[in-house]
């Protein structure tokens, strides 16, 4: 999804408001909090069969809070008020799994719902490639370590 | 230069200053050679460790029979990382413990600089497929053989021609448990990187040719 400037900024939808479908979501269910063993044992359950392809979304792209991100936490639920919560300073995908203790494919998911809300921002590097002047940059960082 | 080329996703309202641009490493070979402690060595936090889907090649056993084929299934991965500065964090991830009929290790691959393979040179062929698949790749890789206490060391050149790498990749011994030696390996594979990526930068720019001169 790329950014398109100009384009108003969106109201957070109801949908946030309410926890992702759970396990069993019938219609009008109101889903039962999901607990961190729901998420070990059915990760693609959780997510309604959803996937982020890792093309998409490498477990190395950094995610940070946006500005109205960090207004509407209060009225996000479970896992997506923490996932707001952590990512004030940038936090790597596979950093944001591990600390809330979730499946990366199901992260990659929470994390795109609210990046499509204006909640959060992904970055990552357009070029598989490194470029030389990064590589440089890392040689010559680690080289001051002692 | 790298910063630049960030791609940005959904953002109206997006925050003016970027996040930092990440790039990996990986350090993969067999299980208790000494993966997660060489992270843990070199990162900055305590190695975190995420589950994640894998996906497997070659043939299945689980359901009594032998099934040719893909399956996914999850694998936990340790990893750290290195600030190197507010604009640029080193992410080094382990490979999950490698399933003896095969595995494709694309999301890790992705986008990664290279791959440091640890190996025990008393169990060399626990390396055997991870060099396979590197080589296969085309991702630069240097082997690491980690010094086990009261081990006598095997010669290096032994190492290299057990395991037929070619000779332009290095092969170097280390010790997992140390910061500086784990940070010595790294830049040997940092330095691999380079390399590749210099001469990927003269063949799309030929007048610019090795005239970077840092």
């Amino acid at each position: 999804m790329s950014e398109r400037p100009g384009e108003p900024a969106r109201e957070p939808s109801a949908s946030l408001v309410r926890p992702f479908v759970g396990v069993g979501g019938a219609e009008g269910d109101e889903a039962a909090p999901v607990r961190q063993a729901d998420h070990a044992v059915r990760p693609f359950l959780v997510t309604s069969g959803r996937v982020v392809p890792a093309t998409e979304m490498p477990m190395e792209a950094q995610v940070v809070t946006t500005p109205q991100g960090r207004g509407v936490r209060q009225w996000l639920s479970f896992e997506y008020r923490d996932l707001v919560s952590l990512c004030d300073e940038p936090l790597a995908v596979a950093e944001i799994a591990a600390r809330m203790s979730m499946h990366l494919g199901v992260i990659r998911v929470l994390i795109k719902d609210l990046q499509q809300q204006g909640v959060l921002a992904t970055f990552q590097p357009e070029d598989d490639d490194v470029d030389v002047d990064t590589i440089m940059r890392v040689i010559n960082g680690l080289r001051q370590r002692t | 230069m790298g910063s630049d080329n960030v791609r940005r996703q959904g953002v109206p309202g997006v925050p003016t200053q970027r996040p930092p641009v990440p790039v990996k490493i990986l350090v993969a070979g067999g299980f208790g050679v000494g993966k997660t402690t060489a992270v843990g060595s070199i990162s900055e936090i305590p190695p975190l460790t995420t589950e994640a889907p894998m996906t497997t090649a070659g043939t299945g056993v689980d359901d009594g029979a032998l099934v040719p084929g893909k399956r996914t299934t999850t694998v936990a991965m340790d990893f750290g990382r290195v600030t190197i500065d507010e604009s640029l964090k080193l992410y080094i991830f382990g490979t999950p413990g490698q399933d003896r009929f095969g595995f494709m290790w694309s999301d890790l691959a992705q986008g990664a600089l290279g791959a440091l393979v640890l190996v025990d040179d008393r169990r060399l062929d626990d390396c055997y497929a991870a060099v396979d698949y590197f080589e296969r790749l085309g991702l630069p890789f240097v082997v690491a053989v980690n010094r086990f206490e009261g081990v006598p060391p095997r010669d290096l050149e032994t190492v290299r021609w057990a395991l037929a790498i070619d000779d332009a990749v290095p092969v170097i011994e280390f010790d997992a448990r140390r910061f500086l030696s784990v940070r010595d390996a790294v830049l040997v594979l940092l330095e691999e990187a380079l390399m590749r990526a210099r001469a990927r930068q003269s063949s799309r720019h030929p007048q610019a040719g090795s005239s970077v001169g840092r």
